[in-house]
């Protein structure tokens, strides 16, 4: 392993003592420019776009007064104040130039520890620390930027506190690393590439790109040669002769017309997606090391976190139906760290981006200990589900019809084989939503093109809750939902639908007794 | 185990879960339909927040209702429509006092119950909506006890009970007596061992 590398978590460190104590340091020098120059890199565009209409001068001007001089002033302020360190038990953080801030961060209460690097701190070897503890939405404390070789240090402690005294402080000796549970290769991240969501979106993106420019035309106000890439045969040299033959005219329709734009801007959204993906996942490495979990990936950013299995309140396995069709998949978890739902600030992680059927199960059963199978033998719901959501269904289509004989359209005779469609869509998702439980796990998986599979270990349910509509009671149905203390990736607990009542009560029951009888260690 | 059954006040399970969830498309006979059916050993709330609801809830009536009343006055004097026009508000506003005020708060009391069990605490409420909330008491982070300014006059308190979850985390249990409410705080401390934690 050269240098300059994330490494793993727990290793003989000359530097922590027996005692396993960090002196009292500050961060790194280099605090006093890199934040700086990583803000000002990410404003590029932002200025260019202010230049753009308010002129070169004044975007200096704004940009150095109200982005470079409290970028700098905040940094200065902040490495001549943090400090921190270890000593026994707590990490100890005191900040703040005005009002002093002394926090103190129980070790074994940490959820999550992240170690992140920019293109530049992996040049000059330098890192950003994220510790995450239960409860809170953001990280609890962030050190950045402390040197590569410190950050491992301090993540080796976390690790050996979260290993816990049995494993290491008496016995003497560190927890082996086995072999890697899983590594990516090209062909990993190709695949998941291709198949990410992110092609979706981007191929939405470059599309609506195509739309500006065929339909509005935009972009050839400001490029000339702008909307010529849109019209290949202009470019491509095609031999005269062919151009006189007989089939030319479908060539031509083929290509001029937005077939081939379709194709290409599909080819170039998954291009892209690959892009990102292989960028982001670039080197995943995902080991295992008694109780604590440790990945590594990305080329741009290079990001290492290690997690506590014991940690994990929920676990999230989704196939996209192109990911299913090629046997992948992806897993998701949440620790009592990701309280908030997802949205503009906190941003979805997925734990392992992609990987195949059969590998994904001994991921699973490694991370969630005393599971009997990943893939069990799957209870239904009440099959009055599928009446009940196919009514609603047909409801709607007659709704349209009605509304589209009103107006004369022709449109019914397509929606007509709507109704045996709409009936087969909804048998399908009964048959594919199923749940099971023991006395340790609950399993629910729902969905029939994308399908996801969500894992919740009962020690860490909050509560059990059923719910009746009018229109439940009437069928003797009921919703069974559990609440977990993370939720940010997966969603968070399950809420099974259409249970006849009885079923879902013994199954609250059940529940409800069984983490009750277990200690919840967030 | 059984003893703890009965004292929870459970009925045996309606059939293995098993069995009936794999039950061919047809009425679970022997199951239950509804909660109520296997309702025993609840208790009630204090029927004084009966008075509450209906206190507060005249007060929200008031408050609509006289917004609504300004509305009117003004599109009277603007419009050219009919002064008798806005008459259609006084029986909508009858049938709002009366459901707000005469009909809702005793049906909410009747069916807002709670049952302390030796591990698990059980809310139920709602008269359309029913739910069943069960909250494992060993996962209780910390209980309020709260009081506004009518509940101060009456005696009367709100035990708000947290846990660590995420879309569920925080249970009210209105209408409760205080002497009640300090009692079922501590009972509810104790077991959940938050003094060790």
């Amino acid at each position: 392993m050269s240098e300059g590398e994330l490494s793993d978590p727990v290793r003989p460190n000359p530097d922590s003592g027996p005692t396993g104590n960090l002196e009292s340091r500050s961060l790194h020098p280099a605090t006093l420019f890199v934040p700086l120059i990583e803000t000002t890199l990410a404003l590029i565009p932002v200025g260019i776009g202010v230049s753009l209409f308010a002129g070169m001068q004044s975007a200096l001007y704004l940009g150095g007064w109200f982005v470079v001089l409290p970028v700098a002033l905040f940094n200065i302020a902040r490495y001549l104040s943090l400090r921190y360190e270890v000593q026994g038990q707590e990490l100890i953080i005191r900040s703040g130039l005005i009002s002093r801030r002394d926090r103190r961060i129980p070790l074994k209460r940490i959820q999550d520890t992240r170690i992140r690097q920019g293109p530049l701190q992996q040049l000059l070897r330098l890192a950003r620390v994220q510790i995450r503890t239960a409860g809170s939405d953001e990280q609890e404390a962030e050190l950045s930027v402390i040197s590569l070789h410190e950050a491992e240090l301090l993540k080796s402690l976390i690790v050996r506190r979260q290993l816990g005294d049995a494993d290491t402080a008496v016995s003497g000796r560190t927890v082996e690393t086995g072999p890697p549970l899983l590594e990516l290769g090209w062909t990993d991240l190709l695949l998941g590439g291709v198949t990410s969501r992110l092609a979706t979106t981007l191929t939405a993106l470059v599309g609506a790109l195509i739309y500006f420019e065929l339909v509005l035309r935009i972009g050839s106000r400001f490029l000339p040669d702008f909307g010529r890439f849109f019209d290949p045969l202009d470019r491509i040299p095609i031999p005269d002769p062919w151009r006189d033959s007989w089939f030319f005219p479908f060539l031509d329709f083929l290509l001029a017309d937005r077939l081939l734009n379709s194709a290409l801007i599909i080819f170039a959204g998954l291009a892209f997606a690959s892009v990102g993906f292989v960028l982001r996942y670039f080197g995943y490495r995902l080991a295992r090391q008694g109780q604590v979990l440790s990945k590594t990936h990305g080329l741009w950013t290079k990001a290492g976190s290690a997690l506590n299995q014991g940690h994990v309140q929920a676990l999230r396995v989704d196939e996209s139906l192109l990911r299913r069709w090629l046997g992948l998949r992806s897993i998701r978890v949440d620790s009592a760290g990701d309280q908030r739902r997802e949205d503009d600030r906190k941003k979805v992680e997925v734990f392992v981006p992609v990987v195949s059927r059969s590998v994904s199960r001994r991921i699973i059963e490694e991370i969630l200990p005393a599971l009997v199978s990943a893939d069990p033998d799957w209870k239904r719901v009440s099959p009055r589900a599928v009446r009940r959501v196919c009514r609603k269904a047909w409801a709607v289509l007659t709704l349209l019809i009605v509304v589209n004989l009103s107006w004369g359209g022709m449109l019914v005779f397509a929606l007509v084989p709507a109704y045996p469609l709409a009936y087969f869509v909804c048998l399908q998702r009964f048959r594919h939503t199923g749940y099971w439980y023991d006395e340790e796990y609950l399993l629910f998986r729902k969905g029939w093109f994308n399908r996801s599979t969500l894992f919740l270990p009962i020690r860490n349910l909050q509560s059990v809750s059923l719910t009746q509509t009018y229109f439940d009671r009437r069928l003797g149905l009921a919703t069974l939902s559990v609440d977990v203390a993370g939720q940010t990736n997966t969603g968070g607990g399950a809420a099974i639908r259409n249970l006849p009542f009885g079923v879902a009560r013994s199954i609250q029951i059940h529940l409800a007794d069984r983490a009750a009888a277990t200690r919840f260690i967030p | 185990m059984e003893q703890e059954d009965r004292e929870l006040g459970r009925e045996p399970d309606p059939g293995s879960p098993l069995a009936s969830g794999s039950e061919v498309d047809g009425r679970p006979e022997a199951d239950p339909a509804e909660m109520t059916a296997v309702d025993t050993g609840f208790q009630s709330l204090d029927p004084r927040i009966i008075r509450l609801w209906q206190v507060g809830n005249l007060i929200f009536c008031v408050a609509v209702l006289a917004a609504a009343a300004v509305g009117t006055a003004f599109v009277w004097t603007q419009s050219t429509i009919s002064r008798l026009a806005p008459i259609w508000m006084v029986p909508a506003a009858l049938v709002l006092v009366f459901v707000l005020v005469f009909w809702l708060p005793p049906r909410r009391y009747a069916t807002r119950l709670y049952r302390m069990g030796a591990r698990v605490l059980e809310l139920r409420k709602g008269i359309f909506w029913k739910t069943s909330v069960m909250i494992p008491l060993s996962r209780l982070q910390h209980v309020d006890l709260n009081q506004g300014p009518l509940e101060r006059k009456w005696g009367l308190a709100v035990l708000e009970i947290h846990t660590a979850g995420t879309s569920n985390a925080t249970h009210k249990l209105e209408g409760l007596d205080y002497e009640t409410g300090k009692g079922l705080r501590e009972k509810l401390i104790e077991a959940a061992d938050l003094e060790e934690k």
